[in-house]
């Protein structure tokens, strides 16, 4: 179960965030997923 | 006589696996408004200040018996700064509140269930939140300010929290919580009168809409309670079932809950399920249901729901906390015993209050002290 949104950016298979290349790919999704996921988190928790 | 961490951790883990205990583990539900109350500050004042809660929560800890909690306020200060329609400080105190929205209009369903996440950012969040949508740089500068409003309050709280809890020895069962994907549809983005409206007029479109949300919710789990084990739960209030047809609680309901619940389970979490209201119509879908949850029951007699549900879940709750204002200090533990001797023996079994308590009206202190007190001392596995 995976959430994919055109406003959420993750790194897909092979293909790399807008402005990142994939050869940093071990260095920058862990960080930039987390972000997203606060980000997530944070809107839909104004929400219940 | 007090427990230490390690025996409460113990004693909990096990009643929470069906298991045996040494003692019926008392799971306190006064909310941090009532702390607030009971320990005499004004609660307008300490709703804006994390460390007044923390300070009344001591003074209730140390009065009033138990063996682990866990809650989470709505500060004042993020929802007036996000100009929430969603949740509303009253004007007397600051208690916040929620009144009947309405997030998504009916003709937006097809938005929704195409980019759910997309749809609440583009349009439920500027319906019921418009300080976020102001033009320009100020909704930006409205989102960060909500978002470091909700950092700060919450760190402030949870890390105070922490300490007392450490000084006391109670422990937290509880981090995080989520939705059933139907009651996040039902309950801020159409409301209670769209979504009963909806069940009938379109019950393709809600089915889908429920289906598109079953992924958000198993998300938010693994962000919000990022560290699956037996404790801290995962809480899930569930709000619609009991005003649902069984027939559409069959199809539109049932399939995502427990689908997030099975994958929540699997992973490793353990969840504290609030069923609200009766839910004696839906016991045979409960029985389907894993090991690993928490069932925390409002109105449902625990001798029935242990005889249906008790070799595989976990029960909690069904004390009226009506009594506590209403009864005397000895009718309100006669009652105690009475749903002890139903729903403890052979383990699997928490004892709670059947919903929050958030206000001294709603119960008084000594026959709240005088039953934790009596259960402590009564609960005993022998």
């Amino acid at each position: 179960m995976t959430v994919k949104s055109e406003l959420l950016q993750y790194w897909e298979e092979g293909k790399a965030i807008e402005g990142y290349n994939l050869e940093e790919e071990d260095i920058v999704k862990d960080p930039l997923h987390q972000v997203e996921d606060e980000l997530f988190a944070f809107i839909l928790g104004l929400l219940y | 006589m007090g427990l230490t961490v390690e025996q409460r951790t113990e004693m909990v883990k096990k009643a929470i696996m069906c298991q045996k205990p040494e003692r019926v583990p008392v799971v306190s539900k006064q909310e941090p408004s009532y702390a607030i109350e009971y320990a005499g500050y004004d609660l307008k004042t300490a709703l804006w200040n994390p460390e007044l809660i923390v300070k009344a929560t001591d003074k209730m800890y140390a009065d009033i018996y138990c063996d682990a909690g866990g809650n989470m306020p709505r500060f004042p200060l993020v929802y007036k700064i996000s100009g929430s329609r969603a949740f509303v400080p009253r004007i007397k105190d600051d208690f916040v509140q929620h009144p009947e929205v309405e997030g998504l209009k009916y003709e937006e369903y097809d938005e929704y269930i195409a980019d759910p996440f997309r749809c609440i950012v583009n349009t439920v969040i500027p319906r019921l939140y418009p300080k976020l949508a102001a033009p320009g740089q100020e909704g930006s500068l409205n989102y960060l300010r909500t978002m470091i409003a909700d950092k700060q309050v919450k760190s402030k709280y949870l890390a105070g929290c922490a300490e007392v809890e450490k000084k006391y020895g109670i422990i937290n069962i509880r981090r995080g919580a989520i939705e059933a994907p139907f009651d996040f549809v039902a309950d801020l983005l159409r409301g209670f009168t769209g979504i009963a409206v909806d069940i009938r007029r379109d019950p393709g479109r809600v089915k889908a809409a429920v289906e598109a949300t079953l992924p958000l919710m198993y998300k938010l789990a693994k962000i919000v309670n990022p560290t699956p084990g037996i404790i801290p739960s995962l809480f899930i209030p569930l709000h619609m079932p009991s005003y649902m047809r069984t027939s559409d609680f069959e199809k539109l309901y049932w399939p995502t809950f427990k689908k997030l619940v099975d994958d929540l389970i699997n992973d490793g979490y353990t969840l504290q399920i609030f069923f609200e209201k009766d839910w004696s119509r839906y016991y045979d879908y409960l029985q389907e249901l894993p090991t690993g949850v928490i069932a925390y029951f409002e109105e449902d007699d625990l001798g029935v729901v242990k005889e249906k549900l008790g070799k595989k879940l976990c029960l909690m709750g069904n004390f009226p906390i009506s009594m506590l204002r209403l009864n005397t200090k000895q009718e309100c533990i006669d009652k105690a015993k009475e749903i002890i001797d139903k729903a403890a023996p052979g383990g699997g079994y928490l004892f709670c209050m059947d919903k929050s308590i958030l206000t001294l009206a709603d119960a008084k202190p000594e026959n709240l002290i005088a039953v934790c007190e009596f259960v402590h001392e009564y609960g005993v596995y022998r």
